[in-house]
C-alpha cells in the first residue's frame, strides 16, 4: 500500500523544474511517451510510469530501475510528448542524480560510461580499444563483440597504441572537478 | 449639490478587509455630501429602500454607492435611484471589491484607505455628471441566420415559429452543414440525414425564412435593432430560377474535381450538386475546374442541360437586407491532421484516413455505397483502429482543448464498423480518457465495450508505418504498464474540431471577439453563453465550442429565445453615454472616421458650408476611441467627459 | 563564407574514418573552407551528459574556446558530438552565471559565442544543392536509397535545423542534388539503439533490424546515414542483426558524403568504401551500369514520342489545309466547337463527346 507523500512531491516537483525547466504535473498520462520509446521492451518501469511516480515523490525507486539506466535518451518521448514535458531530460537528470549519490544500480551502462570517461580522461580522445578492452573486463562480458576484433583491426578501424592528445590534462581536471561538486551537491541536499 | 455616499458591506466581501463603516465616516467630510452610511447588502431590498429613501427625504441630488464591480450592479442601482426619481446618470460606482478588498486581503488599514481614495474620486466624478436621457430607436424584426447547419436551422425554425421573418445565409450550395455528412448519430444510432432532412424542407418551405444559399456576408453595418448588411449571391454560373436539380450535367461533365462533400474520398465534377437531398437541390459550377473556364472548351453541360439553365456569364451580385438581429451559426470544421502528425504518415499512407472521412465510407449514399473497404487494395479490413485525440488535447501542435464528440464518434464508428464488417473484424480504440457526458452516452460505451466487443486500449499511439502490407499501429497499454503495436489494415482518426474557415474575419466584420482558436467569445461562460459582447450578435453551435448536435440544438433554441426578448419591443432604448462632438473646435481631420469600429461618426454639412465631424447617437456605442484619438480633443463622452476625468486624477493626486 | 571550425570527433579518427576522409574530399571539392580545431578533445558524447550535466558542458566547452581560435562556426559530422557542442554553446550563452559555473572548470574561460552547425546543414547552406548538381559526373539515379537521420539529425527541432522533426529534409535534398534515387519512408528518426548497443545489445539488435527492414519496404537497397555510431550499428554490427533474428540482410550502409564524392567522380577508394562491413561495391557497380540502360531507354521513349508527334502534327497540318481549301479560306478565326479530339485528347475525355 503506498502513501502519499505531498512534501516530497512538491520538493521532487521543484528540483526538476529548477534542473530540467520541466513541469512533471502536468503530465496527464496519455503514455505517448512509452508508446514512442525504442528501448522500452527491457525496462522495468516504463516511462509513463516513472512519471507518475514522480508526480507523487516515490523517486527512491525510480532512482536504482533499470528504466533510467538504460534510456538511450533518443529524445522521442519529448519530441511526441502533447503536454511537451521534457521526458527524456527528465530521465538524464535521474541517471545524473543516481550517479552522484553513488546508488547501486542494474544494468551495465554505468559502467560502461564510466569506461569510457576514464578513458578519455586518461588519453585526451577515446581510445577505442583500450576503452572496449576495459569495459569487457569490467563488465565481466569478457567476450563482448569478440567477433568483431579481428575484422576492425583488419579493416583498420582501431587504433591499437593510443596517444595522449594535447589537453588531456585539462581533461582530466575537468572530471575530477565536476564529480567532486556533483557529489557534493547530493550529499548535502 | 446634495451627494449621497453609500458605502457596502457585501457582506464579509468587502467588510472582512475594508472597514465600511470607517469609510462611510470619513466620506462624509466630503465636500458637498449631506448624506453617508454604510449598508450590510445594499444591492438587496433594505438596501435599495434606504437609497431611495434619502433620496426622497433628504432631496439628494446626486449618489454615489461603493461596492462590487459595475459589470455587477451598475444597471441595478441606475435603475433603483429612476425609480426614486433621480436621473439614472446622476449615478456613480465605486469599486472597492474588485479593486480594493478581493486583492488586498493582507492589509486592512491599507485596504481601508484606499476604498476611502477610490470614493473621494467617485464623488468628485459625480459632481461633473449631467442628467442623461436615452433615445429610442425603431427595430427592424427581420433576423439574420448566418450558416445553415443543425444550430441555424434550428434557431430559424423556432423563430420563423415565432413569427419572425428569417433569412439564412449559407456559404455552400445546400443547407445541413456537417450533419448532412454523418452517416448515424449517438447514441440512438438514428440515420443523420433522416433526422435533418425534414428540417431542411422545413426550413426551406416555411413562409418565413428565405434561404440564401451559395452566399456569404460582404459587409454589416449598422447596430442592435438595425443593421444594414451586404450578402454577396456567389456566382453559381447556373439559373437557380430555372434549374430542375435533375444531376444530368453532373452524369455528362467530363472534368472532376474534388469532393468536398465526400471529404476527399472521391472525387465529383466540376458541375455538382454536393448530394441528392440538397436543399437548394441547384447545380453550381466551380469554375476552377471547369474546361469552359480554364481551357475555353466543353460546354456539354450548356447542351445537356434540359432547363437551359447553365449562365456562364453570371456574375456575383451584392443585395442588401435590414436586420434587427444577426445569429452566427457558422459551425465547424475537422482538424487537418495531415498537416500535423508526420509520424501518422502525415497523409501518405492511403490506409490511414480522417473519422469524417470514414463516416462517408459507412454511409450507403458514400462513396463506397456504404462498403469498408482498405483505400490500399479494396479489400475488407479485418482490424480496424481508432485512434482518438487526434488534434485535441495536444499542446504539440497547439490544440490543448477537448473537442468533446470524438469519444463518442468513435464508439458510433466502432459499433458500425462491426456490423458493417462482421462481429469477428477486430476493433481497437485507443483512447487517454472516455468522455461521455450525455444522455445515454455512457450506457453507449458500454455496449461497444460489452455487445460488439470493440476493444478499449488506455494510452496514445506513437507511430505509425507500414510492413508487409499492414499498417502497424504503435501505441501503448498504460494499464498494463506495455507497448503495444496492433497490425491494422485500416486506421481511423479520431479528428478534432476546429472553427469554420473564415471564422476571424467574419467575427472582425460583425465586430465580435473570438479566442486563439477562432471560437466566438460568448457574453459570459457560464451565464450568457449565446450572446456575445456586441448588442444585437448571437451565436449558436459548434462555432462558439465543440459540441454535439443534441447540444447545439438546445443551445439554437436558446439562442431563438434570447433574439426573442430583444426583438420582443417595437423600440429600443439606446444609452446615452455616447460620443458628441464640439462643431465649433472640429478641424475636420476625419480621424475619428477613420478609427470608429462601429461607423458613428459623420461628415456633415453645416449651414455655413463647413464640414464637421457628427456622431451618430443611435450608433455610437460609447467606446470613447475618438475622444481619445481626436488631435484637438474637442469630441467628449457624455457619461466620461474629460473635465469629470481629470477632477478624479486631481482629488487622487492633489489631496 | 567564411573558414569553418572542423570538429571531427573521436569515432572519425579510426572507427570512422571513412566518414571524415569523404567529408574532407566533398568539402574541399566544393570549395568549402574549413580548419580543424586545434587540441581539440573528447566531447565527452553520451556518457559524460549521462554521468553529470556539469561535466558534459565543461567539456563541450573546452572544444568551443579551441574552436574560437579559429572560426566562430563550428561544425562536426557526428550528430552526438554536435549535440553536445550545440547543447553547451546554447546553454553557456543564455545563462551567464551557468557559463561562470562551467568556467571555473576549465584552465582558461570560454568567452565566445561560437555556433554550432551539422554537416547536412553546412552543405546545404555553405554549398548548395545547385553547386552539387553541377559537379556530378557519376550517374547514380539508379542507386535507391533511403537517408536515416537517426535520433539526433531531426530531433530536437532548435538543435537540428529541420523545420519537421518526424520527416527532416535536408538529407533527402542533399541526396536528390547528388541524382540518387531517393526513397520516400516514415522510419527517418527512429532510434538505431545508439551506445547502449555495447552494453544492452538485445536493444541494438532489434531497432537496427526494424531499420533495415522498414529500408528495404521502402524500395530502398541502401542506407545513407550520416553518423558514425548509426553507420556501425547498421553496418558493422549486421552480421550480429543476422545472427540474432536468423535474416539474411545484406544492405549496404553509406556515408552522406560517401554518396555525394562518389556522385561527383571521387573512387570508391577514395571513399573508403572498402572499410566497410557490407561491400557497397557490388551494389554501386550494378547501379552506374543500370543507369547507362536506363538512360539510354528514356532516350529511345523520348525519341519515339517526338516521332508520334510530328506524325500527329503533320496530320492536323494536312487536315487543316484541305479544310482551308474547301471553305476558300473563310474557316480560320472562328472558334470551332469540339467535335473531334484528337489522338492525345482521347485519353483524357469523358462521356459525352
Amino acid at each position: 500500500m503506498i502513501r502519499y507523500d505531498a512534501e516530497a512531491a512538491a520538493q521532487l516537483r521543484d528540483s526538476i523544474l529548477q534542473r530540467v525547466k520541466t513541469d512533471v504535473t502536468a503530465c496527464y498520462q496519455c503514455g505517448n511517451c512509452t508508446a514512442s520509446c525504442p528501448a522500452v521492451f527491457t525496462f522495468d518501469l516504463t516511462p509513463n510510469q516513472v512519471m507518475r511516480m514522480l508526480q507523487v515523490g516515490l523517486v527512491d525507486e525510480v532512482l536504482r530501475s533499470k528504466s533510467v539506466q538504460l534510456c538511450v535518451q533518443c529524445m522521442t518521448c519529448t519530441a511526441r510528448c502533447p503536454r511537451e514535458i521534457d521526458v527524456a531530460g527528465v530521465f538524464e537528470d535521474l541517471k545524473t542524480v543516481a550517479f552522484a549519490r553513488r546508488l547501486d544500480v542494474p544494468e551495465d551502462a554505468r559502467v560502461f560510461n564510466k569506461a569510457f570517461l576514464d578513458n578519455v580522461a586518461r588519453f585526451g580522445r577515446l581510445s577505442e580499444a583500450f576503452f572496449l578492452l576495459r569495459y569487457n573486463l569490467a563488465s565481466r562480458h569478457l567476450l563482448n563483440d569478440v567477433e568483431l576484433g579481428l575484422p576492425m583491426v583488419g579493416k583498420g578501424k582501431v587504433q591499437v597504441i593510443p596517444k595522449k592528445a594535447a589537453g588531456t590534462g585539462e581533461v582530466a581536471r575537468i572530471y575530477r572537478k565536476a564529480l567532486d561538486k556533483a557529489r557534493a551537491r547530493e550529499r548535502v541536499s | 449639490m446634495r451627494i449621497g455616499v453609500f458605502i457596502c458591506h457585501c457582506g464579509t466581501n468587502i467588510a472582512g478587509t475594508v472597514d465600511s463603516r470607517a469609510v462611510a465616516e470619513r466620506a462624509a467630510e466630503l465636500k458637498d455630501v449631506v448624506h453617508s452610511e454604510d449598508l450590510i447588502y445594499t444591492c438587496a431590498e433594505p438596501g435599495q429602500a434606504a437609497i431611495q429613501r434619502a433620496i426622497k427625504e433628504l432631496g439628494l441630488t446626486r449618489v454615489v454607492v461603493a461596492a462590487c464591480s459595475p459589470h455587477m450592479h451598475e444597471v441595478t442601482f441606475r435603475r433603483c435611484v429612476e425609480d426614486a426619481g433621480l436621473n439614472p446618470w446622476l449615478f456613480e460606482m465605486a469599486n472597492i471589491r474588485e479593486h480594493c478588498s478581493w486583492i488586498h486581503a493582507d492589509d486592512m488599514q491599507k485596504a481601508t484607505d484606499k476604498a476611502y481614495e477610490i470614493v473621494k474620486m467617485a464623488v468628485a466624478k459625480v459632481r461633473m455628471a449631467e442628467p442623461l436621457f436615452s433615445e429610442e430607436v425603431d427595430v427592424n424584426k427581420d433576423v439574420l441566420v448566418i450558416g445553415g447547419g443543425v444550430a441555424g436551422i434550428q434557431t430559424a425554425l423556432d423563430l420563423a415559429d415565432a413569427g419572425l421573418r428569417v433569412t439564412i445565409v449559407e456559404r455552400q450550395s445546400t443547407i445541413g452543414g456537417i450533419m448532412a455528412q454523418l452517416d448515424k448519430t449517438f447514441p440512438t444510432i438514428d440515420c443523420s440525414a433522416c433526422i435533418l432532412t425534414p428540417r431542411m424542407v422545413d426550413a426551406a418551405h416555411h413562409e418565413n425564412i428565405t434561404i440564401m444559399a451559395y452566399s456569404e456576408i460582404d459587409r454589416v453595418a449598422g447596430y442592435v435593432g438595425n443593421f444594414k448588411v451586404d450578402i454577396r449571391r456567389k456566382a453559381a454560373m447556373v439559373d437557380w430560377t430555372k434549374c430542375i436539380g435533375c444531376e444530368l450535367c453532373m452524369q455528362r461533365c467530363p472534368s472532376r474535381a474534388p469532393d468536398v462533400f465526400n471529404s476527399g474520398l472521391a472525387e465529383t465534377k466540376a458541375i455538382y450538386i454536393p448530394f441528392p437531398q440538397a436543399v437548394p437541390k441547384r447545380a453550381v459550377i466551380q469554375t476552377d475546374y471547369c474546361r469552359w473556364f480554364q481551357q475555353g472548351k466543353c460546354r456539354v453541360c450548356e447542351r445537356v442541360c434540359p432547363a437551359g439553365a447553365i449562365d456562364y456569364e453570371q456574375k456575383d451580385e451584392i443585395v442588401q437586407r435590414d436586420f434587427g438581429a444577426v445569429v452566427v451559426a457558422t459551425g465547424l470544421d475537422v482538424f487537418p491532421w495531415e498537416d500535423h502528425y508526420p509520424q501518422y504518415g502525415g497523409g501518405e499512407i492511403p490506409d490511414v484516413i480522417s473519422g469524417l472521412q470514414y463516416e462517408r465510407m459507412l454511409n450507403a449514399s458514400g462513396p463506397t455505397g456504404g462498403h469498408v473497404h482498405r483505400l490500399s487494395n479494396h479489400e475488407e479490413p479485418k482490424t480496424v483502429v481508432f485512434i482518438q485525440c487526434v488534434g485535441s488535447r495536444d499542446e504539440s501542435v497547439g490544440r490543448p482543448y477537448c473537442s468533446s464528440v470524438c469519444c463518442m464518434y468513435t464508439a458510433k464508428q466502432a459499433i458500425l464498423t462491426k456490423s458493417h464488417c462482421g462481429m469477428d473484424t477486430e476493433v481497437y480504440v485507443f483512447y487517454i480518457d472516455i468522455r461521455a457526458t450525455g444522455k445515454g452516452y455512457e450506457e453507449f460505451v458500454k455496449r461497444a465495450q460489452t455487445e460488439f466487443g470493440v476493444k478499449y486500449v488506455r494510452g496514445r499511439v506513437s507511430k505509425l508505418y507500414e510492413e508487409e502490407g499492414k499498417v502497424i499501429v504503435r501505441g501503448v497499454d498504460t494499464l498494463l504498464g506495455n507497448q503495444v503495436e496492433v497490425p491494422a489494415d485500416l486506421v481511423v482518426m479520431a479528428s478534432g474540431i476546429v472553427c469554420a474557415e473564415g471564422a476571424p474575419s467574419l467575427a472582425q466584420s460583425l465586430n465580435i471577439s473570438y479566442d486563439e482558436f477562432g471560437f466566438f467569445k460568448e457574453s459570459h461562460p457560464k451565464l450568457r453563453p449565446v450572446e456575445t459582447n456586441t448588442a444585437g450578435v448571437f451565436l449558436a453551435g459548434a462555432c462558439q465550442s465543440p459540441k454535439d448536435i443534441p447540444t447545439s440544438v438546445a443551445q439554437a433554441s436558446g439562442t431563438a429565445a434570447k433574439v426573442l426578448v430583444l426583438l420582443a419591443k417595437d423600440k429600443l432604448k439606446t444609452s446615452p453615454q455616447i460620443a458628441t462632438v464640439d462643431q465649433s473646435r472640429c478641424v475636420s481631420c476625419w480621424k475619428c472616421i477613420d478609427v470608429c469600429p462601429f461607423s458613428a461618426p459623420e461628415k456633415q454639412e453645416l449651414r455655413d458650408g463647413s464640414v464637421k465631424s457628427h456622431v451618430i447617437e443611435t450608433v455610437c456605442q460609447g467606446c470613447g476611441i475618438c475622444v481619445a484619438t481626436c488631435p484637438v480633443n474637442c469630441i467628449s463622452l457624455k457619461g466620461f467627459t474629460t473635465d469629470s476625468l481629470i477632477d478624479q486624477i486631481e482629488e487622487a493626486l492633489l489631496t | 563564407m567564411s573558414t569553418l571550425a572542423y570538429y571531427p570527433g573521436c569515432s572519425l579518427r579510426h572507427s570512422a574514418a571513412e566518414f571524415d576522409v569523404s567529408t574532407r574530399l566533398v568539402l574541399e571539392a566544393l570549395s568549402v573552407e574549413y580548419a580543424e580545431v586545434p587540441d581539440w578533445t573528447c566531447c565527452g558524447s553520451s556518457p559524460a551528459h549521462m554521468t553529470d550535466h556539469l561535466l558534459a558542458q565543461a567539456l563541450a566547452a573546452r572544444n568551443l574556446r579551441q574552436a574560437a581560435l579559429v572560426s566562430d562556426r563550428l561544425f562536426a559530422p557526428c550528430p552526438s558530438c554536435h549535440q553536445r557542442e550545440k547543447n553547451a554553446a546554447l546553454e553557456v550563452r543564455d545563462d551567464p552565471a551557468f557559463r561562470a559555473e562551467v568556467n571555473e572548470l576549465l584552465d582558461t574561460p570560454y568567452d565566445s559565442d561560437v555556433s554550432v552547425l551539422t554537416l547536412p546543414e553546412v552543405l546545404l547552406q555553405d554549398s548548395g544543392p545547385e553547386k552539387i548538381r553541377e559537379r556530378v559526373q557519376a550517374d547514380l539515379c539508379q542507386l535507391r536509397v533511403v537517408p536515416y537521420y537517426g535520433c539526433l539529425l531531426g530531433r530536437p527541432k532548435v538543435f537540428s535545423g529541420e523545420a519537421n522533426d518526424e520527416q527532416p529534409v535536408i538529407m533527402d535534398i542533399l541526396l536528390e542534388a547528388a541524382g540518387a534515387d531517393v526513397r520516400p519512408w516514415n522510419y527517418k528518426t527512429e532510434c538505431c539503439g545508439a551506445s547502449i548497443g555495447i552494453p544492452k545489445a538485445d536493444i541494438q539488435r532489434r531497432l537496427s533490424r526494424k531499420i533495415l527492414k522498414q529500408a528495404l519496404e521502402a524500395g530502398a537497397e541502401a542506407v545513407v546515414v550520416c553518423c558514425p555510431l548509426c553507420h556501425q550499428n547498421l553496418d558493422m554490427r549486421q552480421r550480429q542483426v543476422n545472427a540474432a533474428f536468423g535474416t539474411e540482410y545484406a544492405v549496404p550502409v553509406f556515408y552522406l558524403t560517401q554518396v555525394i564524392g562518389l556522385a561527383m567522380g571521387f573512387t570508391p577508394q577514395q571513399m573508403m568504401l572498402h572499410k566497410h562491413f557490407v561491400d557497397p561495391q557490388p551494389l554501386l557497380a550494378r547501379a552506374l551500369e543500370d543507369a547507362v540502360v536506363f538512360r539510354a531507354e528514356e532516350a529511345r521513349i523520348a525519341a519515339e514520342k517526338e516521332a508520334r508527334r510530328k506524325v500527329v502534327e503533320a496530320a492536323r497540318a494536312e487536315k487543316a489545309a484541305r479544310r482551308a481549301a474547301k471553305k476558300g479560306g473563310s474557316a480560320k478565326g472562328q472558334v470551332q466547337p469540339q467535335d473531334e479530339p484528337g489522338p492525345d485528347e482521347q485519353e483524357d475525355s469523358e462521356a459525352g463527346e
